[in-house]
């Protein structure tokens, strides 16, 4: 096995080791089934295995089987006759100038082997109380590179919320590049949480497409936890009055990681707010480049739109940059955007040492104090401590899986 | 009476400036000592050097507390060790909530006396005891640490975070600086109910008016960086009527 296959990070020394040995089946709980618990009952789960979708009565699902089997929403189209959307290449070409650290994934641009697209629809109207979990997991050694597509719609005036869990479970180099396309209609609102945890030897592509409607609402948590290479391109329109978007990363990297982040926000309506806040966490020799892009065409007026990223770098030779990029055409708008790059804060380190608070501690409680503003986002209070307890074991440089889950994958 | 701290002949710089020319000063359990001086005297200086801020370097001299070196110790040691610093200009940590903060440094003190660490039922209890003592709104507890705190309730939680952790000396950095009359008492009362025979406090303040509800055992007044004169209470009200050209122009005149 390299020796670079580990999932454990050194934010701070590892102080619990267990061996990081995964299977390469999925057979592993008590019950010969893989198991993910995310802490709300109603939750109904998609498993997408290197990127088949399973069927969900083949798996455990959450501990309320009633939630399992109504009526919703999910299938797995052939590969064939699958919905094909327009926008099927990744556009990570078009961005490498102005890029100034060497991000390459020559691999991406190479044909691929393709899943079949899972497609997700919310009904015209329906308000989806059940949160709807995705969960990919790259597994079969014979199949490393894959790209799948995950096409979402929510229909005029729906509701709902969808969380992506993606995580690899086998040490193989994994490729993976999925598109995920979110459609968001007239008076609709989504929420849309994607968790990316894999090991160091990934490579991870995904390109969002999302297009919010007239009166939509959209709101995008992305938690980049672990992973060896990680691409995340957002491309978002808001084509209708009154549409509103909330996009907010946090992402960890530390060993020799590499995170990129692309965001291109366009304006295509009037009266449209977004708002934008990546936070970032960079140890080791990790590299981080963020570029966000916000475009206002010239007839959306009276848009406002705001763009923060922060990077926080907690060892000399961890590397971010971050370049914002306004394009303005209309003249009656409110933009701003604000770029940060620092390292720990010494009054604030201080403070909690006088207070007894040794330096490891103090260092990581100001690296959660960082995360916070991203995590505090997550409008369920249940994920929002679930994954503020993985990123605080992320941080302390343990195994970062779910507690409760039998693979340990996450 | 044992000695709870020792300075002799303390040296300290900043950024190569000397502050601290020579401290000479002894405080044993039971004392309430007051550290008076003019601005840029060194008095948050000689603070700082005790709790261990790294910004500042000593260049001579020693500090005992409790029979120990505490110049070798890192400022959560001292911390441990039974040391508070009482900040002048408390740190705003956001996202950090009072809880999370001060459940942290109680369980961290805890460790090092290889105690268990408290279940959230016994540092709920403990907590609104503490705050009690300053008249804390128990709401502050989840609030970021010292977040949109006006000036008085952030010397509030300073008073709280030292009743938390027990010191046996504490160094109160003119805490009574942006307080109003209302909470310059209740910060007061509060070190007032917290003192005890075993315990000791360096007060730092400007004025006398905080030594009106604090009495101190002993005045010092420190000026360049040496204490020029050590008295008892009484010294305050001089300093406070008088000013301090007085004792400066003997002090000069004396070499």
């Amino acid at each position: 096995m390299d020796n670079n296959y580990k999932y454990l990070g050194n934010f701070t020394e590892p102080k619990d080791c267990p061996n990081a040995l995964l299977s390469n089946t999925l057979q592993n709980d008590s019950h010969g089934n893989f198991k993910c618990r995310v802490p709300l009952k109603n939750t109904k789960q998609y498993f997408v295995v290197d990127g088949m979708l399973k069927e969900s009565d083949s798996f455990v699902c959450s501990e309320n089987d009633s939630a399992c089997s109504n009526d919703i929403i999910a299938e797995c189209t052939d590969f064939a006759n699958g919905k094909e959307s327009v926008q099927r290449e990744f556009s990570v070409h078009t961005r490498l100038g102005k890029v100034s650290t060497k991000l390459s994934m020559p691999k991406i641009f190479r044909e691929i082997e393709k899943g079949a697209p899972l497609n997700i629809n919310l009904p015209e109207g329906k308000v989806v109380e059940n949160l709807l979990q995705i969960i990919a997991i790259r597994t079969n050694p014979q199949k490393t590179e894959l790209k799948y597509d995950i096409n979402i719609t929510a229909q005029k005036n729906s509701s709902g919320k969808i969380i992506l869990c993606s995580h690899t479970l086998a040490e193989e180099k994994f490729l993976t590049a999925e598109n995920i396309n979110i459609k968001v209609c007239e008076g609709a609102t989504l929420d849309f949480l994607a968790m990316q945890n894999e090991h160091n030897l990934s490579s991870h592509v995904t390109h969002f497409t999302i297009e919010v409607c007239k009166n939509a609402t959209f709101h995008l948590n992305l938690i980049t936890l672990h992973g060896g290479e990680i691409n995340n391109n957002i491309e978002t329109y808001l084509t209708g009055e009154h549409a509103n978007c909330e996009l907010d990363g946090l992402y960890l990297a530390d060993g020799k990681q590499k995170i990129k982040t692309e965001i291109n926000l366009t304006h295509k309506a009037p009266k449209c707010n977004s708002l934008q806040l990546f936070k970032g966490i960079l140890g080791g020799e990790a590299v981080s480049n963020f570029s966000g892009e916000i475009l206002v065409a010239p007839d959306a007026q009276k848009t406002e739109a705001y763009q923060s990223n922060n990077n926080l770098l907690t060892s000399d030779t961890a590397r971010a940059t971050s370049e914002p990029h306004l394009i303005i055409y209309a003249d009656d708008v409110k933009c701003s955007h604000g770029a940060t790059i620092g390292s720990l804060d010494e009054g604030e380190l201080f403070y909690m040492r006088s207070r007894g608070i040794n330096m490891d501690e103090a260092k990581l409680l100001q690296q959660q104090a960082f995360a916070y503003a991203v995590l505090e986002k997550i409008s369920n209070e249940e994920l929002r401590s679930r994954l503020s307890d993985l990123v605080e074991r992320r941080l302390r440089g343990e195994f970062t899986h779910c507690s409760d889950c039998s693979k340990h994958c996450c | 009476m044992e000695k709870l701290l020792e300075i002799n002949n303390l040296h300290a710089t900043i950024s190569g400036k000397e502050i601290l020319k020579g401290i000479n000063l002894v405080v044993k359990p039971g004392e309430i000592h007051a550290i008076m001086g003019p601005n840029g005297s060194g008095k948050s200086t000689l603070s700082a050097v005790l709790a261990g801020n790294e910004n500042y370097i000593v260049t001579d001299g020693t500090v005992k507390f409790m029979g120990k070196n505490l110049l070798e110790m890192k400022p959560e040691e001292r911390s441990w060790a039974g040391i508070f610093l009482g900040f002048q200009y408390p740190v705003e940590i956001p996202g950090v909530t009072n809880v999370n903060f001060m459940k942290t440094a109680v369980n961290e003190h805890r460790k090092e006396k290889n105690l268990p660490a408290l279940s959230a039922a016994e540092y709920l209890k403990m907590m609104r005891e503490k705050m009690a003592i300053v008249q804390m709104d128990p709401s502050f507890s989840s609030r970021g640490v010292n977040v949109g705190f006006s000036g008085g309730e952030k010397k509030r939680n300073e008073i709280f975070q030292m009743a938390m952790l027990d010191p046996a000396l504490a160094i109160l950095d003119e805490t009574d600086s942006g307080l109003d009359v209302d909470a310059l008492r209740i910060v007061a009362n509060g070190v007032n109910k917290l003192k005890t025979n075993d315990n000791a406090f360096i007060i730092i303040t400007h004025y006398q008016r905080l030594l009106d509800y604090i009495i101190p055992d002993i005045v010092h007044v420190l000026y360049k960086g040496k204490i020029i004169k050590t008295a008892g209470k009484e010294l305050a009200h001089v300093v406070e009527t008088k000013g301090y050209d007085e004792m400066i122009k003997e002090q000069e005149e004396n070499g």
